[in-house]
């Protein structure tokens, strides 16, 4: 339960009135400051730049080896295959019967 | 980025003047100014409002007082330097009535002068207050008038002189 009690409010509107008064910040600060927070963001809107880059970048990569390991390994499939349907003809020429033949395709 | 030089006029007097009452130094307040610049310029976003700005403010500000390793050298230094939180004004009885009342917000933990200050003088409602300080909107209420009841029992002489 709140047990504090109630403000004056001819009090709180007397110390209201400082508001106008209040201290502020020396002028000759203004330029400094915004000089300053001005040169700081440039190196870090680079740096930002440089990070973006490199993401895509990495990203690049990563998606040009997929590819590449994919066409290799469809070339290697590919290979395999002539490989293996030159030794089935070769195999049907040396007498080998088709049943022993369909089963060796299954095993491939 | 933002325009910086628009923001500046528009928030650095409250932003200055917020980091002047709670750590009452000057320099230290000029560099937490400098710090909420330099993270805005740095965001990539758009600008955060005056609300944004404030709480910034205030985490900077606690991390400083977080940094400070020794609060018995800092209290005497409040004590020693205390910086004026009000601009000087022509009437003497004002003065010495800003004067109490800077000397007296002393007296107040840096929590209940933060929600004083955004309340008194950014007109900030006790919702926004809680948003700002991370705190619920009635942790910052009562916060508020217990500091208030503190600073007029301090000033309760003056203030009656006024009346």
């Amino acid at each position: 339960m709140n047990t504090s009690p109630d403000p004056d409010p001819n009090f709180e509107s007397l110390l209201r009135q400082r508001a106008s008064r209040l201290a502020a910040p020396n002028p000759a600060w203004r330029e400094k400051i915004l000089h300053a927070a001005l040169t700081s963001a440039a190196p870090q809107a680079s740096s930002h730049r440089r990070r973006t880059f490199y993401l895509w970048g990495s990203l690049a990569a990563c998606w040009m080896a997929t590819l590449l390991l994919n066409w290799s390994a469809e070339r290697e499939t590919k290979r395999f295959s002539q490989y293996a349907n030159a030794q089935a003809a070769s195999m049907v020429m040396a007498g080998w019967n088709q049943p022993v033949l369909l089963a060796a395709a299954s095993a491939r | 980025m933002p325009d910086l030089a628009a923001l500046y006029d528009l928030h650095a007097g409250a932003v200055y003047a917020f980091a002047l009452n709670l750590l009452r130094d000057e320099g230290e307040a000029k560099d937490i100014l400098h710090n909420v610049f330099v993270r805005l310029a740095r965001s990539a976003g758009s600008p955060p409002a005056r609300p944004g700005l404030l709480k910034l403010t205030h985490w900077l500000v606690l991390d400083r007082l977080r940094q400070q390793k020794s609060s018995a050298s800092r209290e005497t230094r409040w004590n020693s330097e205390s910086q004026p939180l009000f601009t000087p004004s022509a009437d003497p009885d004002t003065t010495l009535f800003d004067e109490a009342l800077a000397s007296a917000l002393l007296i107040l933990p840096v929590e209940q002068r933060a929600v004083v200050h955004l309340h008194l003088w950014e007109n900030a409602s006790f919702d926004a207050i809680g948003g700002m300080l991370g705190i619920s909107r009635n942790t910052a209420a009562s916060r508020y008038r217990l500091a208030l009841v503190k600073l007029q029992d301090h000033l309760r002489p003056l203030y009656n002189e006024i009346r």
